[in-house]
C-alpha cells in the first residue's frame, strides 16, 4: 500500500483544525516530603481517598492518608523522579486499570501495564481498582462446582464457583502447586483464571508462566505480578488489580477464578506502607485495618444472581504460616473471612503424602452444595474412614496385638491415603476421581499390596479412557443409582482381574 | 509540615490583633523582610543559633524591627520566636500572613508564567481569564519562560491554570496516540 504525502498532510490538517485550544485547571499541592515509596503533599484540600495523583515525570500515586495538614500518597513508580517542592496534581479519578479479553494470555503489573514484551494491551475498558463488594440482593448461593482436578480436594473439600477457599500452610508444602493444578484443570471448562503473584521472586513467576504455557493454560489465564523487587505500594495494589480484572468477566456472566499468592506478603506490604505513613501500629505492628484490607478484597468474590447473568468470581487466597502456626494474626483473620480452608501440613508433605492436605483441619463451608451428586455419594464415608484411620494409626504404634477389625480399618485407611496421593500437574477428571474413590470405599483395594495400588489406579484410568468414555460422561451428570453402582463394580472387578 | 501549621497559627494571631488600616504597611514590611532574608539567609540561622548570646540576638532582632513600619508588632513577634527557638519559621509566617491579608481582601497571589513580554492589552485579557476562573482579584508575580512556547501558566497555592501552547501540544500528541491505538 502506497501512502501519499498529501493524504497525510490533509489528515494532520484536519486533526489540527478540529483540535480545540483548552485551558487545563487542576487542583495542586506541593510535595513536602518524598521517600520509601511515599510522598507527603501539602494542599489539595478537596482530594478524595484513593484518588490518583499525578507527579512530575509521569509518575502516578494514590492518596491514602488524608490528614489535617497534608495528604499521604503512595507512589507507583520511581520516587527518584520526584523532588521536594514539586507540584502534585489532582486527577479527580480513582485509580483505574485496563480490563477485558485483551489481557488473556498476558503478564501485567499492578497498574495493568504489560511486562511480558508482547506489545501494548488494547483494552477497551478501564475499571476502578477499589470497588465496593456486591450486596446480598445481587448474589445467590454457591451451587456450581469448580473442579480442581485434585482427588483430595474435589472429594472432601469441594469448592463452588463464587466461593472463597483459603489455601494455608508452611513454606514448601505445595500451596502454589494446588493453585497451578487448579488453573491447568480449567482447560476444557469455561473458567478464566487470574493468578496474582505478590512479593514473589521473578524467577518463580517466570517458571509458573512457562508451566502454564506448556499445559496450554495461558490462553485462558492472566498473570498480575508485583514481585519482591517492586515497591510496597505496587505489592499492595496487585490483588485489587487482579480482582478488578476478574470482576469484569464475572459481571459479563462468565466464570473467573482468582488466586492471590500470597496474602501474607500482601499484609506485610500494607504494614510497610502504613508504618511509613505513620499510622498507629497494632498487633504484630500491623495497622488496625488489616482485617478490612483482606475482607474488602475477598468479599468481592461472589456468585451473581441469574438476573445479573449468573457469573462468578471464585477466590483462592494463599497464606503462608510459620512453623505450622495457623493461630497467628493474619492466618486467623483470613480463615474467618473465607468459606473454608485447605490446610497443608509440612509433616504430611515430608512423609510423602502429596498434596499434603490435612483432612482434619481442612473444611469447605459452602462447597458441599456445589459438589456433584455422584461424588457426594461416594465420599460420604471417606472423611469418617480417614479420621478413624488417623486415630487408629497413632494408637497402633503403642502395640502390635490388634484385633482383625482394627487391622482391617488400618488397611483400608492406608489404601485411602495412597489413592489420595497425586502427582503435580496431573489434574484428574471428576469421573475418574469418583471411580477410584468408589473402588477404595468398596474394599476392592484392601487385598492389593500398598505398593501396587498406584498400578491398579493407572490400569483403572487407562481402562476408563479406552472403554468407558460414555459411561464417564453420564457419571458426572446424575446421582448414583443401583444400576450405576453395579456398572462401577463391574469395572472395578475387570481392572482387578489383571492383578 | 509542622512549621507550616505553627506559622499559620502565628499569622492568624497577628491578623486578629492588627487593625485593617495597617495592612498596607504590613505588606510593605513583609516584602522588605522577604527580600532581606532571601538575600541573607545566614541572618535567620544566626539569630536562632545558641552560639550567640540570647541578649545579643534579641537586640539584633530589635534593631531590624526598628527599621520597619510596624516596629512594635514585629519586635514582639521576633522576641517570641527567639525565646521559643523558632525563628527559622519566620519566612513561613511572613508568607502565611501575606496570604491571610490578601484573603481578607478577596485577593490571591498568582505566579504567572508567560513565554515572552506581552502588550498591556494582552496582559489585561490574561488577567481577566484568571480572575474569572479564581473569582478573586489577583496579585501577580510574572516570570518569563520561553519554554512554554506561548500562552500562560498561572499557579496559585492550590490551583494550576495551564493555558500554555506547550501543554496543548502535549495534549494534541496524546489525542493522536489514542486515536492511533
Amino acid at each position: 500500500m502506497k501512502i501519499q504525502p498529501d493524504e497525510i498532510s490533509s489528515i494532520l490538517k484536519e486533526k489540527i483544525n478540529s483540535f480545540k485550544f483548552e485551558i487545563d485547571i487542576a487542583e495542586t499541592g506541593k510535595v513536602v516530603q518524598v521517600g520509601d515509596g511515599i510522598a507527603r503533599v501539602y494542599g489539595m484540600e478537596n482530594v478524595m481517598a484513593g484518588e490518583m495523583i499525578e507527579f512530575p515525570g509521569s509518575v502516578v500515586g494514590m492518596a491514602l492518608n488524608l490528614e489535617e495538614d497534608n495528604v499521604g500518597c503512595i507512589i507507583f513508580g520511581e520516587t527518584r523522579k520526584i523532588k521536594e517542592g514539586d507540584i502534585a496534581r489532582r486527577t479527580k479519578r480513582i485509580l483505574q486499570v485496563p480490563v477485558g479479553e485483551s489481557l488473556l494470555g498476558r503478564v501485567v503489573n499492578s497498574l495493568g501495564q504489560p511486562i511480558d514484551g508482547k506489545g501494548v494491551i488494547k483494552a477497551k475498558e478501564h475499571h476502578p481498582v477499589e470497588r465496593k463488594a456486591l450486596g446480598v440482593i445481587q448474589r445467590q448461593p454457591v451451587k456450581e462446582p469448580l473442579q480442581t482436578g485434585l482427588k483430595s480436594i474435589d472429594s472432601m473439600i469441594p469448592i463452588g464457583r463464587g466461593q472463597r477457599e483459603l489455601i494455608i500452610g508452611d513454606r514448601q508444602t505445595g500451596k502454589t502447586a494446588i493453585a497451578i493444578d487448579t488453573i491447568i484443570n480449567q482447560k476444557d471448562s469455561d473458567v478464566i483464571c487470574i493468578y496474582v503473584a505478590i512479593g514473589q521472586k521473578k524467577s518463580s513467576v517466570a517458571k509458573i508462566v512457562k508451566i502454564l504455557e506448556n499445559y496450554g493454560a495461558m490462553d485462558y489465564s492472566i498473570i498480575v505480578m508485583a514481585s519482591a523487587s517492586e515497591s510496597a505500594s505496587l505489592r499492595y495494589l496487585a490483588p485489587y488489580t487482579g480482582c478488578t480484572i476478574g470482576e469484569y468477566f464475572r459481571d459479563k456472566g462468565e466464570h473467573a477464578l482468582i488466586i492471590y499468592d500470597d496474602l501474607s506478603k500482601h499484609a506485610v506490604s500494607y504494614r510497610e506502607l502504613s508504618l511509613l505513613l505513620r499510622r498507629p501500629p497494632g498487633r504484630e505492628a500491623y495497622p488496625g485495618d488489616v482485617f478490612y484490607l483482606h475482607s474488602r478484597l475477598l468479599e468481592r468474590a461472589s456468585k451473581l444472581n441469574d438476573e445479573l447473568g449468573g457469573g462468578s468470581l471464585t477466590a483462592l487466597p494463599i497464606i503462608e504460616t510459620q512453623a505450622d502456626d495457623i493461630t497467628a494474626y493474619i492466618p486467623t483473620n483470613v480463615i474467618s473471612i473465607t468459606d473454608g480452608q485447605i490446610y497443608l501440613g509440612s509433616r504430611l508433605f515430608y512423609s510423602g503424602i502429596r498434596p499434603a492436605i490435612n483432612a482434619g483441619l481442612s473444611v469447605s463451608r459452602v462447597g458441599g452444595n456445589a459438589q456433584i451428586k455422584a461424588m457426594k455419594n461416594v465420599t460420604g464415608q471417606l472423611r469418617v474412614d480417614l479420621a478413624q484411620y488417623a486415630e487408629l494409626e497413632a494408637f497402633s504404634k503403642f502395640g502390635s496385638d490388634l484385633d482383625k477389625a482394627t487391622q482391617a480399618q488400618l488397611r483400608r485407611g492406608e489404601r485411602l491415603m495412597e489413592i489420595l496421593k497425586q502427582d503435580q500437574y496431573s489434574p484428574l477428571p471428576v469421573a475418574k476421581q469418583i471411580l477410584i474413590i468408589f473402588m477404595a470405599n468398596e474394599g476392592y483395594l484392601d487385598k492389593i499390596e500398598i505398593e501396587d495400588v498406584k498400578k491398579v489406579e493407572e490400569e483403572l484410568y487407562s481402562t476408563l479412557d479406552s472403554e468407558y468414555k460414555e459411561f464417564m460422561k453420564s457419571l458426572t451428570k446424575e446421582k448414583l443409582t443401583d444400576e450405576t453402582k453395579d456398572a462401577m463394580r463391574k469395572i472395578c472387578e475387570k481392572v482387578l482381574s489383571k492383578f | 509540615m509542622r512549621n507550616k501549621l505553627v506559622a499559620q497559627r502565628y499569622a492568624r494571631a497577628l491578623i486578629l490583633n492588627i487593625p485593617e488600616d495597617k495592612f498596607n504597611s504590613l505588606l510593605a514590611d513583609i516584602e522588605a523582610m522577604k527580600q532581606a532574608f532571601i538575600k541573607d539567609p545566614e541572618y535567620v540561622k544566626s539569630i536562632n543559633s545558641f552560639l550567640f548570646p540570647f541578649r545579643k540576638r534579641l537586640n539584633l532582632a530589635k534593631e531590624v524591627a526598628s527599621k520597619l513600619n510596624n516596629e512594635s508588632v514585629w519586635g514582639s513577634l521576633f522576641q517570641i520566636l527567639i525565646k521559643k527557638h523558632r525563628f527559622t519559621i519566620i519566612m513561613d509566617v511572613l508568607l502565611e500572613l501575606e496570604n491571610s491579608i490578601l484573603e481578607s481582601r478577596n485577593q490571591t497571589k498568582v505566579s504567572l508564567k508567560i513565554a515572552h513580554e506581552h502588550s498591556d492589552l494582552i496582559m489585561k485579557d490574561i488577567i481577566k481569564v484568571i480572575k474569572n476562573i479564581l473569582k478573586k482579584d489577583v496579585v501577580l508575580d510574572i516570570v518569563v519562560d520561553p519554554e512554554i512556547i506561548g500562552g500562560f501558566i498561572a499557579q496559585t497555592e492550590s490551583l494550576l491554570i495551564d493555558g500554555s501552547v506547550k501543554n496543548n501540544l502535549i495534549r494534541l500528541t496524546k489525542v493522536r496516540l489514542k486515536n492511533n491505538k
